[in-house]
């Protein structure tokens, strides 16, 4: 089994995704009845970056040895996880928790392609969701990246997700579509 | 990466079926996109384009099935001890 060492990020297009949320900041928050947040501004990137990239950051106690492999794509990967994230935002910043809920909840769509499998209901229950678009390799390094765009459903849906974006930029009047 | 030479020219097919149908379905009449606004589209198309071209390719599927066999978050075997 190849090593998993390094911090290659797997997944690109979580990037592009996370940009499109903040690009939707205003109709989330609006539709949540929330103070509303201006698209892609720096408050929206930032919390919506933060909040997205959140369940990745399980690689971290991975990677410092104080949890095994089977740790990612556990409980920073459940629904109970995203409402508790944006249980703890909201008496601080409600704009913050409903974008944080809907950063987490789309993390997770976007994963859903991996064979890995999402523990959506943990700890109520140990069963994992994957479409099985794409074989999972690894929660980091090098190989993990490589091998996960050898395979077709990776760019199709990532690379797909890059097309929404510039879609967003167009609308929005975003360099260079201004 | 690819068995068929001709995947990543399909791929460039499927771009400019993607690109096409993007530009059309986002640009409004007062705002048409200039040249360079309309290659970004197909550029940025050629990557799920790619992907779907790589759908018929039985390379990426065989390594698909290749990466499904192992487990890479199994735990590792502890180092055996020098003799």
């Amino acid at each position: 089994m190849p090593p998993q060492k390094g911090w290659t990020a797997v997944q690109v297009g979580h990037v592009a995704l996370a940009v499109t949320i903040a690009s939707f900041a205003p109709e989330i928050t609006g539709a949540a009845g929330v103070p509303r947040v201006k698209a892609l501004s720096v408050e929206s990137l930032v919390v919506v970056f933060l909040a997205h990239y959140l369940p990745n950051f399980d690689v971290f106690p991975i990677k410092l040895g104080w949890a095994t492999d089977r740790f990612h794509c556990s409980y920073s990967h459940s629904l109970p996880f995203a409402v508790a994230v944006a249980a703890a935002l909201w008496p601080f910043n409600p704009s913050w928790a409903v974008l944080a809920l809907v950063s987490l909840v789309l993390h997770f769509v976007a994963d859903s392609g991996s064979s890995v499998g999402l523990p959506l209901l943990l700890p109520f229950s140990k069963k994992r969701f994957s479409l099985y678009l794409w074989a999972d390799t690894g929660h980091s390094g090098w190989f993990a990246f490589k091998s996960t765009y050898q395979q077709a459903w990776t760019w199709v849906t990532e690379g797909g997700m890059f097309v929404v974006l510039a879609a967003r930029f167009y609308q929005l009047r975003v360099w260079p579509f201004n | 990466m690819f068995d068929y030479r001709r995947t990543p020219y399909l791929g460039l097919v499927y771009a400019a079926a993607i690109g096409f149908a993007v530009t059309y379905l986002i640009e409004t009449p007062d705002r048409p996109l200039t040249l360079a606004q309309m290659a970004i589209f197909y550029v940025l198309s050629y990557l799920p384009g790619l992907g779907l071209a790589m759908l018929s390719d039985p390379a990426p599927g065989r390594a698909k099935a290749e990466y499904l066999k192992v487990d890479y978050y199994a735990p590792k075997e502890p180092a055996r001890p020098a003799e």
